[in-house]
């Protein structure tokens, strides 16, 4: 059999296969490339970026949990300036779809971030309306008419396609997702971490230095692939799946529910060539099951 | 290169009543290993996802030994492995000492309290031919542990109840060799956090060169998470840098503690 088609079109950008990596959980590329050629990915969604540099939140970072992990780094980051000078170029030399993840603590900051990345070659905007781990982060993610107006004011702000995040802490995020498509997104991606904590009995204190942080990884898969399969029923914009995804058949899942694409993040950390695996293994389950083209499988889920 | 190898364990064996060797050996060659290594391992328990970074305290072509404190649950496990016991580590990962060393170094102060032997020593087996002072300190003489590996590095032992060697802290002992007119060209420290400042402040006071290994919690180990960051003096700015990728080895007048 000839070999199977594994690449996926969102908004109008092609993407080689659906795996792409999430953002945070991969840094600009730069440490995995070191260990394989990322260019075998489909994309990879950078480190959340904020118009200035930041350096993050203090204390403790991460605190393990059964099957996941929960996080508070805070979107340290380099700036839109810092990112454009310093890890563009590296981008740019790769042969795979770069996605811009933006994040801000005002819509002045937004906007003037989508501005300055409105200049380079990245592909594909994703805006991050959901960060827990910033004061104001979430609050423009958490309600419908939030989300809608900041979808619009960044659709004003770039011509790039613009992939909104979601959070999954949300009262119904079928109103969230539909939100989006309202204001214009040309695709969405969920889901974004869950608000968790963790505490030190010794201390009677959050392990995590801001108290609360984001839960990711194997124990929020279940969440996550509702959250895509109840998205996908109600808007007609392309999803981008992610959660605990740690092998091919999570893949499949998250597509079968309605994902075009996904996203890995947590997984990289436990398995750094976690990425690579799942491409080659998908690629061979296609072949086996004598799928022609990956697109076939996306949204087939059918309901009891 | 850094490597995913699949290890077997050769033996668990205490060195004081809170820390123990874990020796694993691999069938294929290791990667090269440098001083102050770390890798990252994988926890017998498998719900727990992340992997666990230790420094490389012993090394050879195809086996690897760490030293590890009893803390919390994972190690816990980890001391329970039998011989035969497989697991994986993803290593050599850090900077390590090389970029501190410089051939004007000859002569060394080794300094810390107890476990950071474990990353100090492989400077030992990387750099045999300096002349070292090590100066290590313990809560009793129940805990004393390296005394063999420290043998030929003029080790002098304080404790904190004064059952062994100088009583007091590692730093007092130091401070006294150094007003005595002890001085070295760098010191290497490793050891815990009121340790670092206090040898920090003794070689800012003596105008003496002085790295430190550092430790935090980690996840990814390669430098791509950011949950181990530590602040650093990067050119007058202070800055969030990794101790897993920019480190473990930072100069620790540079280094906030």
């Amino acid at each position: 059999m000839s070999n199977p088609n594994l690449s996926v079109n969102i908004a109008g950008v092609d993407f080689k296969n659906p795996i792409i990596t999430a953002s945070g959980c991969y840094g600009f590329g730069r440490e995995y490339n070191l260990l394989y050629d990322i260019n075998i990915l489909g994309g990879i969604s950078t480190k959340g970026l904020t118009y200035e540099m930041r350096q993050g939140n203090d204390g403790v970072r991460v605190a393990e949990t059964n099957m996941g992990m929960l996080n508070c780094v805070g979107l340290q980051n380099p700036g839109a300036d810092g990112f454009i000078r310093d890890e563009m170029p590296f981008l740019e030399s790769l042969n795979t779809v770069v996605i811009a993840n933006c994040a801000g603590k005002t819509e002045e900051e937004y906007v003037k971030l989508l501005e300055k990345i409105e200049t380079t070659k990245v592909h594909m905007i994703e805006l991050n309306i959901s960060c827990p781990n910033v004061k104001t982060g979430m609050a423009f993610g958490v309600l419908p008419s939030e989300v809608e107006r900041m979808t619009k004011l960044a659709k004003k702000a770039t011509t790039k396609p613009l992939m909104i995040k979601l959070t999954p802490n949300v009262a119904n995020i079928i109103d969230n997702a539909k939100a989006a498509e309202q204001g214009g997104a040309d695709a969405i991606s969920l889901i974004n971490t869950l608000l968790g904590l963790s505490i030190n009995l010794k201390t009677r204190r959050p392990i995590l230095g801001n108290n609360f942080g984001g839960l990711s990884g194997p124990a929020v898969k279940p969440i996550a692939l509702r959250m895509v399969a109840q998205v996908f029923k109600n808007v007609k914009i392309p999803i981008i799946g992610m959660g605990g995804i740690q092998s091919y058949q999570d893949v499949l899942e998250f597509m079968i529910a309605g994902a075009r694409a996904v996203q890995i993040g947590t997984a990289n950390f436990y398995d750094p060539f976690i990425c690579k695996t799942i491409v080659n293994e998908l690629t061979t389950y296609l072949k086996n099951s004598n799928i022609k083209d990956i697109n076939e499988i996306v949204g087939t889920l059918q309901y009891n | 290169m850094k490597k995913n190898i699949e290890f077997e364990v050769e033996y668990v064996k205490l060195l004081n009543a809170e820390v123990f060797e874990l020796k694993l050996s691999s069938k294929e060659k290791l990667p090269e290993i440098g001083a102050g290594q770390f890798l990252m391992l994988d926890t017998p328990d498998k719900s727990q996802i992340l992997k666990r970074p230790f420094v490389i305290y012993k090394w050879d072509e195809k086996s690897v030994t760490l030293g590890i404190a009893l803390v919390g649950k994972g190690t816990k496990e980890l001391f329970q492995l039998k011989k035969g016991d497989k697991l994986s580590a993803f290593l050599p990962l850090g900077n390590g000492w090389s970029h501190a060393l410089k051939p004007h170094h000859k002569k060394i102060a080794l300094v810390g309290s107890g476990i950071g032997g474990v990353a100090i020593r492989p400077i030992l087996q990387e750099c045999p031919d300096k002349e070292y002072h090590a100066f290590w300190g313990f809560k009793s003489k129940d805990c004393i542990m390296f005394e063999k590996e420290f043998k030929k590095s003029n080790l002098k032992i304080s404790t904190v109840d004064g059952s062994a060697g100088f009583k007091g802290y590692v730093n007092e002992m130091f401070d006294e060799a150094l007003n005595s007119g002890f001085k070295p060209d760098v010191i290497l420290v490793c050891g815990s956090h009121v340790t670092c400042q206090k040898i920090k402040e003794a070689a800012i006071k003596h105008d003496i060169e002085c790295y430190m290994s550092g430790e935090e919690r980690m996840a990814c180990g390669i430098g791509a998470c950011l949950v181990c960051v530590c602040k650093v003096d990067v050119n007058g700015k202070e800055q969030n840098l990794r101790v897993c990728f920019d480190g473990p080895v930072f100069d620790i007048r540079k280094v906030t503690l």
